[in-house]
């Protein structure tokens, strides 16, 4: 059959075929093995700390409105709220803000008493202790262009993905009670990409840039507003 | 008859052209698309206290209104629940299963302190007393109809045979809509002395009754102490 085709309209036929049998997919967990980590190694700091007092870190208080996209969460390695108990543990650890840090298995409520944060810190040795609510960890996709493909067969759109984290940390003093520092941290990382080129890789590099200056806010200002108790 | 094929191929390329003209005209461009619209609608600057519906406690003041038909179209890109329809519940008439309202939620935190505003744990208490936590983000989400027109989609669909879509299309809305509703939704945030913060407030339309209150959680920001902020709902539109 081939012979009867003259070459230019064969290679036509076949970009033509081609491009309306790639549809757009949808934006999916990738398999477990896959899925990409948000691990990272914090650059570490020498200096003398600003807190004397051990620092005992809560799990992080999962309180945002919505999953990472649509129903899913599981777009990570690990769950997303375990990724970020290592990393908050991690990133305090090497900022050297503190001079002894132990990480608290066990959470608390979500809405914690000053009775209940004292007997947490007690039970774990620490004379002060963080509270971490996370309030946004998700994904989202603004369009910025929509265009026919595929010889006017199919539509598609070009995105600005957007990875938001928001999370109100609070270091509270076991003895008086007082919180010594409260901020809400917001950070967004966004990436230019059509709709089916969503790759593990470009959201596993969005999470860290997002993570990592996130991280360095939370640093920057228990450095400069947190509070100290005069002995 | 295979001597035919480049004329035959000439004649299918340009159906597809033609349908695809068709299907364009009913999938506007991006910046004229309804959701992408609302997406670049900021909420309108308020004090609580500017809304007749408020409530004062410890000199921070909670406000709400419901968000009529236009509101809607403005900010959300659709109505999802008419005025007609929040006109019969609140005259306690009227089916409303699985339908969700929508208020406008401003607090103003006029005391010398910060303060945690929890407006993710938002709650409707009712008159039995009975807690009904807002809706879930995805069961708003679900109240859009973002798939494209059926007149564009039957005949993308019919000319090609079912093999064009319109897929990507639908993407792009449901990209706008979700973008849209995490920026405008209740949260959990941090607001300063002296500041305010509007948001959109989603509830089960059932819940809706001249008794009914809304029930929000604050946190000093100097001490753990906690409060309920409580305001009864709007008994009419604005």
């Amino acid at each position: 059959m081939y012979k009867y085709l003259k070459k230019p309209t064969f290679f036509l036929i076949s970009i033509f075929f081609f491009s309306i049998c790639v549809q757009s997919q949808s934006i999916e967990p990738a398999s477990k093995a896959k899925r990409p980590s948000f691990m990272y190694k914090p650059d570490l700091v020498r200096r003398s700390a600003k807190y004397e007092q051990k620092l005992g870190i809560l799990p992080v208080i999962d309180s945002r409105i919505s999953m990472f996209y649509g129903e899913e969460d599981d777009f990570y390695r690990d769950p997303i709220i375990t990724g970020l108990n290592r990393i908050f543990n991690l990133e305090l650890r090497y900022s050297g803000l503190f001079s002894e840090i132990t990480s608290i298995k066990k959470g608390s409520s979500e809405s914690p008493d000053i009775k209940e944060i004292q007997s947490i810190g007690k039970l774990n040795g620490a004379n002060l202790v963080l509270i971490t609510h996370l309030t946004e960890f998700n994904f989202s996709r603004t369009p910025v262009d929509i265009y026919a493909k595929g010889l006017g067969a199919r539509i598609e759109a070009d995105f600005a993905n957007s990875l938001k984290v928001s999370f109100i940390s609070q270091l509270i003093d076991i003895d008086t009670g007082l919180i010594l520092f409260a901020e809400e941290i917001n950070r967004e990382s966004i990436e230019y990409a059509r709709s089916r080129s969503f790759k593990s890789d470009l959201l596993e590099k969005m999470t860290k840039d997002v993570l990592k200056q996130s991280f360095s806010d939370l640093k920057i200002l228990i450095q400069e507003n947190g509070l100290r108790i005069k002995s | 008859m295979i001597l035919n094929i480049n004329k035959t191929f000439i004649i299918f390329a340009s159906i597809f052209y033609i349908q695809n003209s068709f299907a364009q005209y009913n999938m506007p461009p991006v910046e004229d698309d309804k959701f992408f619209d609302a997406l670049n609608q900021e909420l309108e600057f308020f004090e609580a206290d500017w809304i007749d519906n408020h409530s004062i406690t410890r000199d921070i003041i909670l406000g709400a209104s419901w968000m009529n038909q236009d509101d809607q179209e403005n900010y959300l890109g659709q109505i999802i629940f008419s005025d007609k329809k929040l006109n019969k519940k609140l005259n306690n008439k009227g089916n409303v299963k699985n339908e969700i309202a929508v208020l406008l939620v401003v607090i103003t935190n006029n005391s010398k302190y910060r303060i945690i505003f929890d407006g993710s744990s938002t709650s409707i208490i009712n008159a039995e007393k009975n807690k009904i936590q807002k809706s879930e983000f995805e069961d708003v989400i679900k109240k859009f109809n973002f798939k494209a027109g059926r007149f564009g989609k039957a005949i993308s669909e019919i000319s090609t045979l079912g093999i064009a879509s319109s897929k990507g299309y639908d993407e792009m809305r449901i990209g706008s809509i979700r973008s849209n509703l995490l920026k405008k939704s209740i949260k959990k945030i941090i607001v300063e002395p002296g500041k305010s913060s509007s948001s959109l407030l989603f509830i089960p339309a059932s819940s809706i009754n001249t008794n009914s209150v809304i029930s929000i959680p604050i946190q000093n920001l100097k001490r753990l102490i906690y409060l309920d902020l409580q305001l009864n709902l709007p008994t009419e539109i604005s």
